[in-house]
């Protein structure tokens, strides 16, 4: 029977700070045989895909970065890292090469890398609807051209094959596009031969790092151990138990006892947990089944606008009992002065009303005097935008009512500017399942190496 | 009477990608769980009442013994980063779960 092999979870989100004791720790408890993250989330939403743009400041990023780097080069073991730049796009891919690059020049560390670009062109997908390779997953509508003639940009979610496919070429740091969070963290388990039910599973409890530790315990990180017939979790400090690893395995998805993979699903109805430790979780029985066809999830983006807000509050019984009508007769007069071509949409968020439910579940009578005001104004220009924003900032400011009292003004404003552009609005314009017929189609890997000498294009 | 603010310990809803919900109610006792089992308070029909959506928009509700859990998934009414979305998380929707009576 093997050895076994231990996978360590850097953080549970890089960009958010890594913890340097944990590493430490980990460094001295464990025998790491690779380091992983996932930097990326969709829970962000799509604006990030939209602008390029990474959710964590730049500075954390590249302190988590380094921090990674270093390990990896004083463990001489493989750092594998998905979805980089929150959205995984081809221009974070880029961006986050050359800070590793940078990195690795101040910190003259050597090693060979690979990239993974997933951005998918349009053409591809308008090949696969013509050929009915595209499926809807649940209460989503089927992909029309339309819906990829305008989307900006488009990524799939690959799985762990590109990163194998490194390892195998003996890669010591990869920089994923979008992945499957999984991916890092089952890749060597994979390549090593081991059961794919069980490191499918591993991975996807300690790919969230500390979250499938016992809450209350202090875990900072966590170390997932794959041996042939079972695998086993415990943070570097604090604990898993077996309620908080599988209560880990509700955490947003929809189904409690499957894992949707492009290449297939893992059964966890006969998973078993074990708590062999006060620390430490075992767990086995988790089943991958291999599906006939490939699918990978696509996440697509449109620009839908821009917007602008403006930021109030109100503060008296006789505001809130009126705001309803107020904001009302505020889009009848933003209506009014903006002209028939411009197009635009206006919505009065109301916070301590009815701001924050998603559902139409009726409130109560207000029982609060103070209310949050943000009027939120989005404009096919960010010119339109400002300038439905400011109607209704003056309209709301200045509207007369019957039980008005104060004549001065409807709103506090806490800032001077009173309205802010935010700018592009995105929305989700793909979210389909691709079959695909060979995985060209939704990746590309490229090598590189950094010597002493500088860098040299793969 | 009681609700289930007072017989559970967690009660937490999440985006399940951008155009699914998914709820957790995790009970503080197998005994507060097999009752709410028994009286089928969280069912297709109460939670489609609860949240006004239409049954068919309810994907599923699970019975977790193992864990004294109970999961609720459905559709969001709006995808997450709708120009109109008031919880891009989908994080904080649980409140209506928390004043059900038990």
């Amino acid at each position: 029977m093997r050895d076994g092999l231990t996978v360590y979870t850097v953080h549970g989100q890089l960009g958010y700070g890594v913890s340097r004791k944990s590493m430490a720790r980990a460094k001295e408890d464990f025998d790491i045989d690779v380091l992983a993250a996932d930097a990326g989330s969709i829970d962000s939403g799509p604006h990030y895909l939209g602008t390029d743009r990474a959710n964590p400041a730049e500075k954390m990023i590249e302190r988590d970065l380094r921090i990674a780097l270093k390990a990896r080069d004083e463990l001489d073991v493989p750092l594998l890292i998905s979805s980089v730049g929150t959205s995984g796009s081809d221009a974070q891919v880029d961006k986050t090469v050359d800070l590793m690059e940078r990195i690795a020049a101040e910190e003259e560390l050597q090693f060979k890398y690979s990239y993974i670009y997933t951005e998918v062109d349009g053409s591809v997908l308008k090949d696969a609807v013509r050929r009915d390779a595209i499926r809807e997953l649940d209460f989503e509508k089927e992909l029309s051209t339309d819906d990829i003639d305008e989307s900006d940009k488009i990524v799939a979610m690959v799985d762990e094959e590109p990163y194998v496919e490194s390892l195998e070429n003996d890669v010591d740091v990869v920089i994923g596009g979008r992945s499957i969070d999984v991916a890092p963290f089952a890749a060597l388990p994979i390549k090593q031969g081991y059961n794919r039910g069980l490191s499918y599973h591993m991975a996807k409890i300690i790919e969230c790092g500390p979250i499938g530790a016992d809450r209350k315990s202090g875990a900072k990180s966590m170390v997932g151990e794959v041996a042939d017939d079972f695998f086993e979790v415990v943070p570097p400090e604090g604990r898993a138990t077996t309620e908080s690893v599988s209560a880990h395995s509700l955490y947003e998805k929809t189904e409690p006892d499957t894992i949707y993979l492009p290449t297939g699903e893992v059964k966890l109805t006969n998973s078993k947990y074990e708590q062999v430790s006060d620390r430490r979780v075992r767990v086995e029985g988790s089943e991958f089944r291999e599906s006939e066809v490939t699918t990978y999830l696509l996440e697509g983006v449109r620009l839908v606008g821009y917007r602008t807000i403006s930021i109030g509050g109100v503060s008296g019984p006789e505001m809130a009992a009126k705001i309803d009508e107020i904001a009302d007769a505020v889009e009848e007069q933003v209506d009014h002065l903006m002209k028939e071509d411009e197009d635009y949409h206006i919505n009065i968020r109301k916070y301590g009303h009815d701001a924050v439910g998603l559902f139409d579940t009726g409130t109560g009578p207000l029982t609060c005097e103070e209310l949050g005001i943000v009027i939120d104004s989005v404009g096919e220009t960010q010119k339109i935008a400002d300038k439905a924003c400011k109607i209704a900032k003056v309209a709301f400011l200045h509207h007369e009512f019957d039980e008005r009292y104060n004549t001065s003004g409807n709103m506090a404003f806490p800032f001077s500017p009173t309205e802010f552009s935010v700018g592009e609005v995105y929305e989700f314009s793909v979210h389909h399942l691709l079959e695909a017929t060979s995985s060209e189609a939704v990746y590309e890997l490229r090598y590189g190496e950094i010597d002493r000498w500088g860098v040299e294009a793969g | 009477m009681p609700t289930i603010a007072d017989v559970a310990t967690i009660v937490r809803s999440k985006n399940a990608g951008p155009f699914k919900i998914t709820f957790d109610i995790f009970f503080e006792s197998t005994d507060a769980y097999r009752r709410a089992k028994k009286r089928g308070v969280i069912s297709r029909d109460s939670v489609s009442r609860l949240y006004s959506v239409p049954g068919e928009d309810i994907l599923g509700i699970y019975e977790l013994d193992d864990l004294d859990a109970i999961k609720i998934s459905m559709k969001r009414p709006l995808p997450a980063g709708d120009i109109s979305d008031t919880d891009t998380h989908g994080s904080q929707q649980h409140a209506e779960l928390l004043r059900i009576e038990i």
